[in-house]
């Protein structure tokens, strides 16, 4: 077994800030994450055998990163790569698969920054090839330089469809729509909110002309009712909703679409602060459960802390300020910060973590998928990608009497597939909810088992055999 | 006409070295930093895997290793996110009808 003062799981804005930040304190640190590249999903670094020959076409958020990844690599951090923490093995201690190898690290302080993934929303023909979500089109164009060939449509309910769109654009495709479920009246009553970030508000609105200018469609008050394809998407059914989210009857129409790109928000990835036995709460705007912590981001468990989307959807401001939080917090603790380091540290990045906090709110209230949405999923829809279950079979267990998350999956199946849930738990809770008359919490947070990602059998024998050979 | 491909950006990047992989006994481009799912897109095909249940296709969805619809078998190791792989000289890629290992005929 390895031992460090603090690992850091997840090197997106909230793991590389804490990292930063925990180094600079003294501490021996161990930033860990699953991919290859350093900058998690937002800041997006391009694959090492590729030379950009003018990185600010990549956007600001690629040079901040750069900037980030640079210092976390010149401080004391221990960087792994290619290292999937899969499971927990004791107190503060991660299972973990680093490269094809696996082993223990066992940490005084834990930063849990495993961050989000996009939220999605199923309706008839989303499984068809050529449905990908907004992030993957993003990671196709932002890391691997491409773009569709064919016409595109952004479908979805939130800011993140307008820097997709432009960075697509940016790449030469052809954007036939975008499409908001929010209605331009809905965005105007409720754009008070967005006057604490004008910046914001402006940047949004240059891509909103970009759009326009390209000859693209921006539809407010719309949805998408269905991908059309054999095997691959043709055509996608786009309708009027209303406040509510439901579809206006006639507003129906298709579009020769080839690539469908779905935006509806994000879901917080929280198998690891899970297996840790982290407390959570229900989160209504956040449409799930999330890990409770206090204002220094310690979570229920001492010594495990929490920042960024993993502790709610709040943006990279929020997750850069609550990542150096927790790193400060956690070297309080160890004795490595003085009472009056932590308080002018603190005093530096609470504000900024309030005010970010505030514009993060105003989104998740705004924006994001009505019960509506899932409402209308015909039962014959694939809800579970992974074990290929119906809409219509999570609704009948609900009816035989099946009462949690857990009851459906044993039912089911939904869930017991390799995504582990990630996909389908926050629409079978929906769904459940739907046809039950209860609550969505009523039915419980999803069950995370180890490994929260496949991890080879061999793999796992080498550290057992290795753990015999010790003993 | 559909065209459900994906077009490498032309200017403004060098790419890697060029280079093939065989996917299903046919050789494809692609360039080093590329995924294997990338490669693909760019070759003009999006099916990567077919269903166990239903036999319906499915192509890359989430782009970040974690819903799983992109696993193919990659140099004869089965369920092979190819959307977090780098495509490699030489990689052999098949594609997986239902469960690896299972024989699609046991389970109907």
């Amino acid at each position: 077994m390895i031992t460090t003062d603090i690992a850091i799981v997840g090197s997106g804005p909230a793991g590389l800030a804490a990292a930063i930040e925990a180094a600079t304190s003294g501490a021996r640190v161990v930033l860990l994450d699953e991919h290859l590249r350093l900058g998690g999903q937002f800041f997006k670094q391009v694959p090492s055998c590729f030379t950009i020959e003018d990185p600010s076409r990549l956007g600001k958020e690629y040079s901040v990163g750069q900037e980030f990844i640079r210092l976390v690599s010149s401080d004391k951090v221990d960087l792994w790569l290619d290292s999937l923490v899969w499971g927990v093995a004791g107190d503060r201690t991660l299972a973990i698969r680093r490269g094809s190898d696996c082993l223990q690290l066992k940490a005084e302080k834990v930063i849990v920054a495993t961050g989000a993934y996009d939220r999605p929303v199923p309706f008839p023909g989303w499984t068809l090839p050529g449905v990908i979500t907004a992030g993957a089109a993003q990671t196709l164009v932002k890391n691997q330089w491409m773009v569709p060939s064919g016409r595109v449509l952004l479908v979805g309910s939130g800011p993140f469809q307008l820097p997709v769109a432009h960075q697509l654009l940016q790449g030469g495709a052809k954007i036939a729509a975008v499409v908001e479920s929010l209605s331009f009246s809905g965005l105007l009553r409720t754009s008070l909110g967005a006057l604490g970030r004008p910046d914001r508000g402006l940047e949004g609105l240059g891509y909103w002309l970009e759009i326009r200018r390209s000859g693209a469609q921006f539809l407010f008050g719309h949805t998408i009712i269905e991908a059309i394809g054999e095997r691959e998407v043709r055509a996608a059914v786009i309708a009027a909703v209303d406040d509510a989210g439901r579809v206006k009857p006639g507003s129906e129409r298709t579009m020769e679409v080839d690539t469908i790109c779905t935006a509806f928000g994000f879901l917080p990835s929280t198998q690891v602060t899970s297996l840790l036995g982290c407390a959570d709460r229900f989160d209504e705007e956040a449409g799930g459960f999330l890990p409770t912590h206090d204002e220094y981001q310690e979570t229920s468990v001492a010594g495990v802390f929490v920042a960024g989307e993993t502790s709610g959807i709040g943006g990279s401001d929020v997750a850069l300020a609550e990542g150096r939080l927790a790193a400060v917090a956690a070297a309080w603790q160890f004795g490595r910060l003085s009472q009056s380091d932590v308080d002018s540290k603190l005093a530096a990045i609470r504000p900024k973590l309030q005010a970010a906090r505030r514009f993060a709110a105003y989104l998740q209230r705004t924006f994001g998928p009505k019960p509506a949405a899932f409402e209308r999923i015909p039962d014959d829809t694939v809800v579970c990608r992974c074990e290929e279950v119906t809409a219509g079979d999570v609704r009948r267990a609900v009816l035989d009497g099946a009462d949690s998350l857990k009851a459906v999956k044993i039912r089911t199946r939904a869930g017991m597939g390799p995504c582990q849930g990630r996909i389908c738990s926050s629409t079978v809770a929906t769904l459940a909810s739907l046809v039950s008359g209860k609550p969505v919490e009523a039915f419980g947070a999803p069950s995370v088992r180890p490994p929260v990602k496949p991890v080879r059998l061999g793999a796992l024998a080498d550290q057992a055999r290795e753990g015999l050979r010790r003993s | 006409m559909t065209d459900n491909g994906f077009t490498r950006i032309a200017g403004g990047i060098q790419r890697g070295k060029q280079f093939s992989i065989q996917v299903d006994g046919q050789p494809i481009v692609a360039f080093a930093g590329e995924t294997v799912a990338a490669a693909l897109l760019a070759s003009g095909r999006l099916p990567l895997r077919h269903t166990e249940k239903h036999e319906k296709p499915r192509g890359i969805f989430c782009g970040m290793g974690i819903c799983f619809d992109c696993l193919m078998t990659v140099n004869g190791m089965c369920n092979v996110r190819t959307c977090i792989t780098p495509a490699e000289p030489g990689m052999i890629v098949t594609t997986q009808y239902g469960l690896p290992g299972v024989s699609a005929d046991d389970n109907h």
